[in-house]
C-alpha cells in the first residue's frame, strides 16, 4: 500500500516536471525565433552600417542562438528521460537501473520547487528555463517575427524596430539571473544594440535633414546656400537596408 | 551649447551692418576711388557677408529642425561657423 502511494506521488512529480520542460521547450523555441530575427536584422544592417557594433552584436546573437540550441539539446533528454521513468513508474518496475538518471531529474525537480517557493527565477539547470516566459513577452516576440517579413524602408523605420528589439532584450535579461549560462549575453547584446541605435539614429538624422535641404521651399531655399553641406550628408548617409528581393 | 536665438539678434546685426557698408561703397561715384570701393564692397561681400548669411541660414535651420534633430557632424559644422562669426565677423583674416 505504502509503495503505490509513494508511485502515485512520483508519477505527479513526474508530470509535473514533464509539464515544466515542455513549457521550457516552447519558451526557447519562442527566444531561438526571436533571436533569428534579430539576427536577420543585425546581417541587414551590418551590410549597410560597416561597423564593429554591429558585427560584434551579430556574433553575440549567434553565440546566444547556439547556447539556446544545447538547451533544447538537454531538454529533449531530460524529457525522454522523464517519459521513460513515468513508463517505469506506470509498470510498477523497479527504479534501481535509472539511479543515474533520477538524479539528473532531481536538480530539474528541485529547480521546479524553487521557482514555486520564490515565485521568480529558479536555480539554474540546464534544459530547463529559470522562470515562466511572460505573456507580453511572447507577444512582443511574435509581433517582431510579423514586423520582419519586411524591412523598414528609411532609417527612421530602422530607428523603431531596434528600439522595439532593445525593449524585448531587457525583458529577457530580468528573466535569466546572473548565474544562468547565458546571462551575460542579453545583458552586452542590449548595451550593443543601444549604440547601434544611436548609429541609426544619427543616420535618421541625416536622411531628414537631406530631405529638408533638398526640398526645394519657396520661403526658405537652402540649396544654393548649404550645397557643401548636403555634399558631406550624401557622404556620411549609409544605404538603408533592405532584404534582397524588396528593391524590385 | 549655442544660445541660437541670441546668436540670430548678434548675427543679424553684423549682417545688417556690413550689408549697409556694402550698399554705400557701391554707391560710390568718384573716378578715382570708384574701382576701389567696387572691389572693397566685393571683398566685404565674399569674406564676410557671405559667412555672416550662411551663419544665418544655419541659425533659422537649427531653429526650424531643432538642435537635437540635427546631425552631429552638421551641427558641430555650423556651430563652428556661427561662433566664428560672432568672433571675427566672418573669416579670420591672418596679416
Amino acid at each position: 500500500m505504502e509503495v503505490l502511494i509513494l508511485n502515485s506521488e512520483l508519477d505527479k512529480r513526474l508530470i509535473n516536471i514533464k509539464q515544466e520542460l515542455h513549457k521550457s521547450e516552447e519558451s526557447f523555441i519562442i527566444i531561438a525565433n526571436y533571436l533569428k530575427c534579430l539576427g536577420r536584422d543585425l546581417f541587414l544592417l551590418n551590410k549597410s552600417l560597416e561597423d564593429d557594433c554591429s558585427t560584434l552584436s551579430r556574433s553575440m546573437a549567434d553565440s546566444w542562438l547556439c547556447q539556446i540550441d544545447r538547451q533544447l539539446d538537454c531538454n529533449y533528454n531530460l524529457i525522454s528521460i522523464v517519459n521513460k521513468l513515468i513508463s517505469i513508474s506506470l509498470q510498477k518496475e523497479s527504479f534501481a537501473e535509472m539511479g543515474k538518471f533520477v538524479d539528473k531529474l532531481a536538480e530539474v525537480d528541485a529547480s521546479i520547487l524553487d521557482g514555486n517557493v520564490s515565485r521568480s527565477a529558479n536555480r539554474p539547470v540546464d534544459g530547463l528555463m529559470p522562470c515562466v516566459l511572460p505573456d507580453d513577452v511572447k507577444k512582443s516576440v511574435t509581433q517582431i517575427e510579423l514586423n520582419s517579413m519586411t524591412s523598414p524602408n528609411n532609417w527612421q523605420g530602422w530607428n523603431l524596430r531596434i528600439t522595439s528589439h532593445i525593449n524585448t532584450v531587457n525583458e529577457f535579461v530580468k528573466l535569466f539571473p546572473a548565474s544562468h549560462s547565458f546571462a551575460s549575453l542579453p545583458c552586452s547584446l542590449s548595451v550593443t544594440l543601444t549604440q547601434i541605435n544611436r548609429v541609426i539614429k544619427e543616420q535618421s538624422k541625416l536622411e531628414n535633414l537631406l530631405q529638408i535641404l533638398t526640398t526645394v521651399q519657396q520661403e526658405n531655399d537652402y540649396s544654393s546656400v548649404f550645397g557643401m553641406d548636403v555634399v558631406i550628408i550624401r557622404q556620411q548617409l549609409r544605404p538603408v537596408p533592405i532584404l534582397v528581393g524588396e528593391d524590385e | 551649447m549655442l544660445d541660437y536665438q541670441t546668436s540670430k539678434i548678434e548675427v543679424s546685426r553684423i549682417e545688417k551692418v556690413h550689408s549697409e557698408i556694402v550698399g554705400f561703397l557701391r554707391e560710390v561715384e568718384s573716378d578715382f576711388h570708384e574701382i576701389p570701393a567696387r572691389n572693397l564692397a566685393l571683398r566685404i561681400e565674399n569674406n564676410i557677408l557671405q559667412p555672416v548669411r550662411y551663419a544665418l541660414s544655419a541659425i533659422k535651420t537649427i531653429q526650424d529642425v531643432g538642435p537635437e534633430q540635427i546631425p552631429e557632424v552638421i551641427l558641430q559644422k555650423w556651430n563652428l561657423s556661427i561662433l566664428e562669426v560672432l568672433e571675427y565677423g566672418g573669416v579670420d583674416f591672418e596679416f
